[in-house]
């Protein structure tokens, strides 16, 4: 065996990922792409003047990176974001930029620039370049033409609900509003879709106001109704359809083998798609005790039987009480009676006809206990 | 032009990457359910990036770092660190004329692999699962040449010695 060490690692690493990946896994469905802007941060001052805001920021940013230099190299990575270079861009393409880069979008301040194009964005806060935390806001200035929005000028709210959380950003963008994204896990609206919005629409507000939106989230999914009573098959397609898995937990029950009685999840909840949920399945373990009254002991036994009782004669107590009633003798007795004890000194007890009683739901194997009349 | 386009094209590019991008997460996780988050999570983030990527090499060479990065997040926020390469499955069954004495080398190697630190693992993997150049490596983990070079000379000895040898 002349195998480097360089031949075995390229040999074991290679076994183990197709043991571990063979080809034949199938590749789940891509997950839902997430096109939802989220601002990870709730800003912490509506508004603040452009070198305040640069000041304050600068030093949360570096609090921030100095907190975060004591701890692991990885987490100082992940948790670092490049301030994208965004002068000259368009405040759309700009928003999509900070967002891409970890960053969130911060105070849009209108300010008037002769000759540049409306929208367009002419400063930004902290410049392109800028190591910052993820999350930190990038305040931007845009261009505005003269006559129109000002820091003082007024703005109608659009009506957003309905719309995708993309679209509300455009038309919020595009008004010079700020959007933040709430998600929340579904209250029957469409999916993906906003079903709340703050301030209402067609109020007037002033420039770089946020506009909270409440989005359903698409990754969400109702559990569905009637699993109960299906078979475990038809509640793991149903499940299926809606994304979800079913974890099957045998239960003792009447009801026939393999049906859903019960779900550990309360109907209408919703949950992460993918997520598993909990079924009770019947393994018809139990049968309903009938009313013996009035059969002869091996007429019960038949009856048991006929229910899926497994038991036998040598499972059945057996009791006896006198009658001087001729028809009723060999019968199960239909009402209580004092018995003798079975094991005798004369002691006495009181007993039903039978036990279990009439209507109990019972596992196949129990033991029934019976008095049965003899002649007095 | 953009050649990686929203929808039809990224679903291409997920099928045709997936397997190889989740056998190199669960080389660097050790966790399968790790390794599926870190491969979804890739390309969520991709997707988001997608205007700026109009050349299919570098698609996948993002999306490979994407997975490094999001596999050092995911096993950290899975905790599943302790439980690394050595609950792996051993691979194929070896035949009957290869010797025990293989199967032993083989599960002393993965288990060395495993507790390798971080980054030499990463680099390991990426050296001698991915088949990268030296420099690919270091682009991919963000480190320069040089370090890529002396973590991989320092992961060999390392191994080397773990299984009673020297280099």
């Amino acid at each position: 065996m002349n195998e480097t060490i360089e031949e075995q690692l390229r040999r074991v690493l290679a076994q183990s990922a197709t043991a571990e990946v063979p080809d034949a896994l199938p590749i789940p469905p891509l997950r839902q792409v997430d096109e939802l802007t989220v601002r990870r941060r709730r800003r912490l001052v509506p508004v603040i003047s452009g070198i305040a805001a640069a000041a304050i920021i600068t030093l949360i940013a570096t609090a921030a990176l100095l907190l975060h230099t004591n701890q692991p190299d990885e987490s100082v990575s992940a948790a670092r974001a490049v301030t994208p270079q965004l002068v000259g861009l368009s405040l759309v393409e700009a928003e999509a930029d900070i967002t891409a880069a970890g960053l969130t979008v911060g105070t849009l301040t209108s300010v008037e620039s002769a000759g540049t194009p409306k929208g367009q964005v002419i400063a930004q806060q902290p410049s392109g370049g800028t190591v910052s935390v993820k999350g930190d806001l990038v305040d931007l200035q845009v261009s505005a033409e003269a006559t129109t929005a000002n820091a003082s000028a007024l703005i109608t709210v659009p009506d957003l609900r309905a719309s995708t959380a993309t679209e509300a950003t455009a038309q919020l963008t595009k008004l010079y509003l700020v959007i933040k994204v709430v998600i929340v896990p579904s209250t029957g609206g469409k999916k993906g879709h906003v079903v709340r919005q703050d301030p209402e629409p067609n109020a007037k507000v002033s420039v770089g106001t946020v506009v909270t939106v409440t989005v359903t989230d698409p990754n969400f999914t109702d559990v569905p109704q009637g699993l109960v009573g299906m078979t475990y098959d038809q509640a793991v397609a149903t499940l299926k359809s809606v994304k979800l898995t079913a974890i099957p937990a045998l239960v003792d029950s009447t009801q026939p083998v393999n049906t859903v009685v019960g779900v550990k999840v309360a109907v209408g909840t919703s949950v992460v798609q993918g997520s598993p949920i909990a079924l009770q399945i019947s393994n018809n373990q139990l049968f309903i005790v009938p009313k013996l009254a009035n059969l002869t002991s091996a007429e019960a036994i038949a009856k048991l039987a006929s229910l899926g009782w497994t038991g036998s004669a040598s499972s059945l107590k057996l009791y006896t009480t006198p009658t001087s009633d001729r028809m009723l003798v060999g019968k199960i007795a239909g009402e209580s009676h004092t018995v003798i004890t079975p094991k005798g000194g004369g002691g006495t007890v009181q007993m039903p006809g039978q036990a279990p009683p009439p209507g109990t739901p019972v596992r196949k194997s129990t033991s029934f206990t019976i008095i049965v009349y003899v002649m007095k | 032009m953009v050649a990686i386009e929203a929808g039809d094209d990224l679903e291409a590019l997920y099928q045709t990457s997936y397997h190889s991008l989740l056998r190199l997460a669960v080389l660097l996780t050790g966790d399968r359910g790790a390794a599926e988050d870190a491969v979804q999570d890739a390309f969520v983030g991709f997707w988001r990036r997608i205007d700026g990527l109009d050349d299919p090499a570098a698609a996948r060479a993002y999306l490979r770092a994407a997975v490094v990065n999001n596999s050092r997040s995911v096993l950290r926020r899975r905790r599943t660190a302790a439980r690394h390469m050595h609950e792996l499955a051993p691979g194929t069954q070896p035949g009957a004329d290869e010797s025990i004495v293989m199967q032993v080398r083989d599960r002393e190697l993965r288990l060395a692999v495993a507790n390798l630190p971080r980054r030499q693992r990463e680099v390991v993997v990426l050296r001698y699962w991915s088949e990268l150049s030296l420099a690919e490596v270091a682009e991919t983990l963000g480190v320069s040449v040089g370090t890529v070079k002396s973590s991989a000379s320092r992961a060999l000895d390392r191994l080397q010695l773990s299984l009673g040898g020297s280099r």
